[in-house]
């Protein structure tokens, strides 16, 4: 059985293809969602969902969020004693989602079909691997987001000769994919994106202004107070999508004052970000050569495409197209089940065919002479273009750039600026010429096979003598090879994970604990609760605890609800 | 093989039935199975498509040839069948949970329409408009007035602006291009490769070419001729720079090393940006420059450095043998002999100077108003620097080619394009000094050794450049070692020569009634 996970910067889902639909699995809590939040408890076991979410308030040393951003880099967190990478953290979560597919499916999983960003890198894809197998699984197989997320409302909706466009604005990336299905076809004409720009940015920038106006210091604030500041700020700007005003209670230094803010205050603050939003649209249409009146439909997808200044823009530069939000939180998942699905062969999907694009250029780097003999270096020669539909095999001849040139160094690179100093290196290789080599005759031959799995091959072909030298882009410098993944996987071993059953009883606890940090009107009766319900877990009664949970988690439900006094 | 037969159809073939024998194929040939397979049939489904393109625009088919894709006809493909029913994707799903923006009555995008694009959009307007902005404002600003513009909403009127744009760059500065390319070609999708758009990246990347090289240009320029540079070398960058000067050019010619210095300059502003180096630097100094220095060939420019240089190295010599031959009891009686031995070569050399470099200055200026004035003041100052060192003597010429060299020495070049003033400047410096020491000669006789009146006369042409530069900086305000720098107004000079010179005389007079 494959499984299809979507690992988000906020949230984690996973689910399989069962029967004739995808169908997604509940964890501990009961939830679909699993927020992607790591946190260590005293004992220095792991947690990892809504409970590490909650701690993220009470224990911010020991909590991380928000890390799908750093895969990729070499970025490491410290909780309690030990370092993780991104990598490992991301590892956690999955464990934690397999854990939960495990129990309702009964039975062990061993594979697994990720989703990631369709503008996501060569490092960014292979880190997600690698977090794939330190969680203990083989990922063969990832997904573009997009069309996951096309995948699931394409099936639903019974498209057939449609092309439309998918817009994912997620926690941390914004995405866009140009569709077509056609008798069973998914075809992918286009991607693009920004793999900077996503909800956090829009609250980071609520965050600023908000301190500026209350004079308070951002950097200054202990991390619980900012962590409390932002989770008020997330709701309000939840609350915007529907409301006009939202009011935000902020508690900083032992006094408690108002914030307000508005929906016109709001999309002047967001200006910058939303103008970012348009150059991955238009380069996407431009690069499917559509206009805007080609298309269909406009599918949003990811929490933060919620927002009624990110549909105005929209609607503004794609004209009057029939705006769709599909469910933003599921639909990835969705897909990625289907697309698990379709890896796996399942009869209900044979009609089914998939085609996705390679959404960055990959080229080399060459030296240019111009007309008055004056050479200049650093440009970049495309080989594969973007989004040209995968697998993918381009081959083009280069030539010495002076007489007798014995050696050329041959400097891969990923990116689109046209000068190699703003893209990324992925690799050299080092090639010996024919002898007797004259400048401006044809010298080397490169061929780069770009795979379905996202593996670049390079084969450069000697012309003359025939050499033949080969490159497979397998080792990069932010990402961890074999060993490496071996050495921690074992680590990563040891950890201790709280089993299943006990986390609701953990998650009820953190919930207590960070309500004890936002609400001080009610602390002492939180205080109380927490006792009592601490007792009850000693007497390991199973169903008295159950109940109790139960019934505590019903008043703390009232308690939210009530805002502040 | 055609592209229409790898997907089993025939050339008059239809985009419906092009896209349904591709999904048909795409079943057995697919991405993840069989790679080379795939990635035949979806080369030849792009090639159909782009045909049909050509087609529905009124080209006609081409032949059937092999366009590359070295094939073995697969035996198993069968032509495929029109009348297959449509793959459907039969499988059922639980709904998602779909939501449509709730729609408010006056939400623009409710209503389907689009208020605020007008439909008209002057494009002229705007290129003119946007290429104001860049001249002025920076590149912020402008890319904050891009975004808030309400008609480049349109992604289809954006990209039409993109040759517009392209046009306007490449008539703009080099410097306010550097500035603004990067904000320019990201807004309007120029930065990044493509390969449809190769016509683009090549004029984008001249455009760079050219500011990349203008920078050099500049570059090369500040460090050999800015505010921190040898006096020499900033007197070499203004000779490249501006109209011919006559006595810059022979200062250039006189002092050693300094053509040497002018030719690599101008061999390394050429090298930086050949573009900047023909619009920027002066044709005719140009061209003089490079064939005076040229050393393969035997110019006439090279020849007539080589001879002013000799004439006036002859000439000092020889002023410097007479000084010798006068401490040697040589007779110095004789004002003619020595002035004929010794003011001939001086003026031989400053008459062929005068003649040979105006009449490169003609030659190459010919087609500008001859302007006699010049003339008749280089040559009214060639004639009383000849009649000054006759009247004097030897050590009169002597005093007075010192001198020369002084106010040479002391002064910049002035206004640009003032040759004349200079000129006249010069004429009226030299005619001052040899007055005064004229003057002071009848005046004063042998009671003062004409050594001292040389000293003196040097005294003077230092006190009265001291004190007129005093007078300049108090003018204008600006710092006294600048003064060295402006161009004062010729009647001051005058005023103040004159001044000291009455000053002198009226010394001299009382010396000489208490003396008597």
């Amino acid at each position: 059985m494959i499984v299809g996970i979507d690992l988000g910067t906020t949230h984690s889902l996973i689910g399989c293809f069962e029967g004739n639909a995808p169908r997604l699995f509940p964890n501990a809590l009961g939830d679909l969602l699993t927020p992607s939040v790591v946190s260590i408890g005293e004992d220095g076991g792991i947690l990892v969902g809504q409970s590490a979410r909650d701690r993220l308030i009470t224990h911010p040393q020991a909590s991380v969020a928000a890390f799908k951003r750093w895969m990729g880099s070499n970025r490491s967190t410290r909780l309690g004693k030990r370092e993780f990478r991104p990598e490992e953290l991301s590892a956690l979560v999955l464990r934690s989602l397999l854990a939960d597919a495990e129990a309702a499916l009964g039975e062990k999983v061993r594979e697994a079909v990720i989703s990631v960003p369709a503008y996501f890198g060569d490092a960014q894809r292979k880190a997600t691997r690698a977090a794939g197998e330190l969680a203990g699984i083989k990922v063969e197989r990832l997904v573009n987001e997009p069309t996951a997320a096309a995948l699931a409302y394409g099936l639903q909706e019974r498209i057939d000769g449609s092309t439309f466009i998918v817009l994912d604005l997620g926690g941390g990336t914004f995405d866009v994919s140009i569709l077509e299905i056609f008798d069973g076809v998914m075809q992918v004409h286009a991607s693009a994106g920004d793999n900077h720009l996503g909800g956090e940015d829009f609250l980071d920038v609520m965050a600023d202004a908000c301190c500026r106006e209350l004079g308070i210091n951002r950097r200054a604030l202990p991390p619980n107070e900012l962590a409390l500041l932002l989770s008020r700020l997330e709701v309000a700007k939840k609350q915007l999508s529907s409301a006009t005003e939202a009011v935000v209670n902020v508690a900083s230094g032992g006094t408690a004052r108002e914030w307000r803010i508005d929906d016109v205050g709001f999309q002047r603050l967001a200006e910058p970000l939303l103008q970012r939003v348009r150059a991955p649209i238009e380069r996407a249409l431009r690069d499917a050569k559509l206009s805007p009146g080609d298309l269909s439909e406009v599918v949003m997808v990811g929490g933060a495409s919620r927002m009624p200044v990110f549909t105005k823009l929209v609607s503004r530069m794609l004209g009057r197209l029939p705006l769709r939000h599909v469910h933003p939180d599921q639909a990835i998942a969705l897909g990625a089940s289907v697309a698990a699905g379709m890896k796996a062969r399942d009869q209900a999907l044979e009609e089914v065919v998939m085609t996705d694009v390679c959404p960055y250029t990959l080229g080399i780097a060459t030296a240019r002479e111009d007309e008055h003999g004056r050479v200049s270096s650093g440009h970049f020669s495309p080989i594969i273009e973007r989004n040209a539909t995968v697998p993918v095999s381009r081959s083009e001849q280069f030539c010495a750039m002076h007489d007798g040139q014995r050696e050329i160094k041959l400097e891969i690179f990923q990116g689109e600026s046209p000068r190699v100093a703003n893209n990324v290196l992925l690799g050299t290789l080092d090639i010996r010429l024919a002898p007797k080599m004259q400048k401006n005759q044809a010298a080397i031959e490169v061929r780069f096979t770009y795979d379905i799995n996202g593996v670049l091959q390079v084969e450069s072909t000697t012309l003359g003598t025939g050499e033949k030298r080969e490159l497979i882009l397998q080792d990069n410098p932010g990402v961890l090879d074999e060993a490496e993944i071996r050495e921690r996987l074992a680590s990563l071993s040891a950890l201790k994970m709280h089993p299943r059953e006990d986390q609701a009883n953990l998650a009820t606890i953190a919930r207590i604990e960070r309500l004890y940090e936002e609400r001080l009107d009610q602390r002492s009766l939180l205080q109380d609760w927490l006792a009592r319900f601490t007792g009850v877990l000693e007497s390991q009664d199973r169903a008295r605890i159950e109940r109790e949970r139960g019934e505590l988690s019903r008043a703390l439900d009232q308690i939210e609800a009530r805002g502040f006094d | 093989m055609s592209p229409f037969n790898i997907l089993g159809l025939d050339r008059k073939a239809d985009l419906a039935q092009v896209k349904r024998a591709y999904a048909k194929l795409l079943r057995t040939h697919r991405p993840d199975e069989d790679p080379t397979g795939f990635q035949r049939v979806h080369e030849a489904y792009q090639a159909c498509l782009e045909q049909l393109r050509w087609r529905e625009q009124g080209w006609e088919d081409e032949d059937e040839d092999d366009d590359g894709i070295a094939v073995e006809p697969d035996a198993d493909d069968g032509v495929a069948d029109p009348a297959a029913g449509n793959a459907s994707v039969g499988m059922l799903l639980a709904p998602l949970d779909v939501a449509t923006i709730p729609r408010e009555p006056g939400d623009p995008a409710s209503d389907g329409i689009d208020l605020r694009v007008s439909d008209f959009f002057d494009a002229e307007a705007f290129a003119h408009d946007l290429g104001t902005r860049l001249r002025s404002e920076t590149p912020q600003a402008v890319e904050t007035w891009l975004q808030a513009h309400d008609d480049l909403y349109a992604l289809d009127r954006k990209r039409a602006l993109q040759a517009s744009v392209v046009d306007m760059l490449e008539t703009l500065d080099a410097q306010a291009a550097a500035r603004h390319f990067d904000t320019v070609t990201r807004f309007f999708g120029m930065d990044t490769v493509s390969g449809t758009d190769s016509w683009l990246h090549h004029r984008l990347d001249a455009i760079q070419q050219r500011f990349g090289d203008a920078a050099d240009f500049e570059r090369v320029l500040r460090t050999h001729a800015g505010p921190d540079a040898t006096w020499a070398d900033q007197g070499i960058a203004r000779e490249l720079l501006q109209p011919f000067s006559w006595w810059r050019r022979l200062c250039l010619i006189a002092c050693p090393g300094l053509p040497g210095r002018t030719g690599a300059l101008l061999q390394a502003l050429q090298a930086a940006d050949p573009v900047s180096a023909s619009t920027r630097l002066d044709p005719p100094s140009r061209r003089f420059w490079e064939r005076a220095t040229d050393r393969r060939a035997l110019r006439w420019q090279r020849l007539s450095v080589m001879a002013v240089r000799l004439a006036l190295w002859a000439s000092a010599i020889g002023i410097a043998v007479s000084m010798l031959d006068e401490k040697t009891g040589f007779d110095a009686e004789s004002p003619t002999r020595w002035a004929t031995l010794f003011a001939w070569p001086y003026g031989l050399w400053l008459a062929y100077a005068v003649v040979v470099l105006g009449l490169i200055r003609f030659r190459d200026y010919n087609h500008s108003r001859m302007q006699w004035d010049w003339v008749l003041l280089m040559t009214a100052g060639g004639l009383a620097c000849g009649v000054v060192a006759f009247a004097a003597g030897a050590n009169g010429t002597l005093a007075f080619i010192m001198t020369t060299v002084l106010w040479i020495g002391a002064r910049k070049d002035g206004e640009r394009g003032s040759s004349a003033s200079q000129g006249a400047s010069l004429a009226a410096g030299a005619t001052g000094y040899g007055l005064a020491l004229l003057v002071l000669h009848q005046l004063v006789g042998d009671s003062i050794e004409i050594r001292y009146l040389a000293c003196i006369a040097a005294v003077y042409a230092f006190g009265s450049q001291a004190i007129h530069d005093v007078l300049l900086a108090r003018k204008r305000g600006i710092a006294l070692v600048r003064a060295r720098t402006q161009t004062g107004a010729l009647w001051r000079i005058f005023q103040v020569q004159g001044a000291l010179l009455a000053v002198l005389l009226v010394l001299v007079l009382m010396r000489g009634k208490t003396g008597a």
